[in-house]
């Protein structure tokens, strides 16, 4: 098992409390899960593309990070302005 | 060696990643404490893991691609938090909720 597998495998492991945080707590903690999952994701994919030795894996997150950036900051728009979280 | 190195930097950055995610779901306190665990990630985290794979790899048209994602999330995450962190302080009614002019 080479260094690039395990690296892999941390970072599996740690979108488990990133889902954690994006689905209980206030919205906006939701919402904050949310882009730590992405985050998570964007470098799982580049390690795995490293692993495999699939270039072509980049093209996943080359594409999620525009589509996540207007993703949350269209959730912070209709997040705003209401306070239904208690 | 450069492989060293470059193992070193992905395991940097994938601590980094990880400890981030950690902090942000173990740490106690409102919604503005945790949102400060996002930077750490994309403006450190994430970087240090482009520059190590960008250093294994050595083909131009990966470390290319490797470099603009880097970038392109780098970029992004301070713009998510501030969204998110003002978003916050709207549902918190520290500030109003009209958008600016």
């Amino acid at each position: 098992m080479s260094g690039y597998t395990v690296c892999c495998i941390v970072l599996a492991a740690t979108l488990a409390p990133a889902l954690l945080l994006g689905s209980r707590g206030a919205p906006v903690e939701r919402l904050l899960g949310l882009a730590l999952v992405n985050v998570v994701v964007n470098a799982l994919m580049l390690v795995l593309a490293q692993v495999q030795h699939q270039s072509y894996y980049l093209a996943v997150p080359l594409v999620l990070v525009p589509l996540s950036l207007a993703g949350t900051l269209v959730f912070t728009r209709l997040l705003g302005g209401r306070d239904d979280s208690s | 060696m450069t492989h060293a190195i470059a193992l070193a930097l992905v395991a940097a950055g994938c601590a980094v990643v990880a400890a981030s995610v950690v902090g942000a779901v173990v740490v106690r306190g409102d919604v503005f404490l945790r949102l400060h665990f996002v930077t750490p990630a994309t403006s450190l985290g994430v970087p240090l893991l482009a520059v190590g794979l960008c250093i294994q790899s050595g083909q131009p048209w990966v470390v290319a691609e490797v470099l603009l994602i880097a970038l392109l999330l780098g970029a992004a995450g301070p713009v998510l938090e501030a969204a998110m962190a003002r978003t916050a302080a709207q549902r918190h009614g520290v500030i109003a909720s009209e958008q600016p002019e």
